[in-house]
């Protein structure tokens, strides 16, 4: 399976990818995406099995990315990891199509619980 | 939706830390920075863009924690330290320390708010001034395991 992981800090994107790893899921295979916009273009030539995006990111946020994903009609499944943790937020996520939303800073178990039924 | 903010204390951000630094982080209680010029400063918004919360952070706070974030060795960052130059990695990790330390002022009951950006040393300039009257500063010293301590210190304009 190929994920797809959307954040405009390197740091942050190679503890998504560590922590995938020491949750079980590093048998999959994992791209990166500095921000929105990068991420479209890496989804558009080849739509992966799960996005993880952050929520905030220059050029274009995890929400509008989100937004132009399911006005394309792409189904992809899609997952914030964010500090945007609010009620509002998860609405706002939830309303957009997101399956998900993990809050920053998270754990090894944060993504076992809630992945293992996305990626099953 | 309430407007007041939580105040951090060495418990939240103790735990906070561990999450992202690995076990055994130390935070104790320390005095606010007398003089916040020479800091490294946070800002955080509102919803109506209103600055309502900063933290203030020593180049030691800075530079060990923006390195443990990616695993830089100890020995690099020390060495950004006693070179008093501090890479542009280590600054963008610390601006995403900063991203996820937004979540120690707010809860379920408080207003949102949301980092804007990290204001370097010597150009704060009067940014903070509306904080001299209501904001409460709030002094922390941190221990980060196997890289070193630092200080920081959060202001919340509220009165």
């Amino acid at each position: 399976m190929k994920i797809l992981v959307v954040d405009d800090s390197p740091a942050m994107r190679m503890m998504v990818v560590r922590t995938l790893r020491q949750a079980g899921f590093g048998g999959n295979d994992v791209e990166q995406a500095e921000d929105g916009v990068a991420a479209l273009e890496n989804i558009r030539a080849s739509t992966p099995d799960l996005v993880l995006a952050d929520w905030n990111m220059p050029n274009m946020t995890g929400i509008e990315l989100l937004e132009a994903l399911r006005a394309e009609e792409n189904n992809v499944d899609f997952g914030f990891i964010t500090t945007e943790s609010t009620t509002a937020m998860r609405q706002k996520a939830t309303d957009a199509g997101a399956k998900f939303l993990i809050s920053k800073p998270f754990t090894v178990e944060a993504f076992e619980k809630v992945l293992a039924t996305v990626l099953s | 939706m309430g407007t007041s903010y939580e105040h951090p204390n060495p418990a939240s951000i103790a735990d906070l830390f561990e999450i992202i630094f690995g076990e055994n982080v130390g935070v104790s209680d320390g005095a606010a920075a007398a003089d916040i010029t020479d800091q490294h400063t946070a800002t955080f918004l509102d919803p109506n863009d209103n600055l309502v919360a900063a933290c203030t952070c020593d180049s030691a706070f800075v530079t060990y924690s923006g390195a443990a974030l990616s695993m830089i060795p100890a020995e690099v960052a020390n060495e950004m330290i006693e070179d008093g130059e501090i890479t542009d990695e280590v600054k963008a990790n610390f601006f995403e320390v900063m991203n996820i330390c937004s979540k120690l002022l707010m809860s379920d009951a408080s207003a949102h708010l949301r980092l804007e950006k990290v204001i370097a040393p010597g150009q704060l300039g009067d940014t903070l001034s509306a904080f001299e009257e209501s904001g409460t500063a709030l002094g922390f010293t941190v221990d980060i395991p196997r890289y070193g301590r630092g200080s920081l210190s959060f202001l919340i304009n509220q009165p």
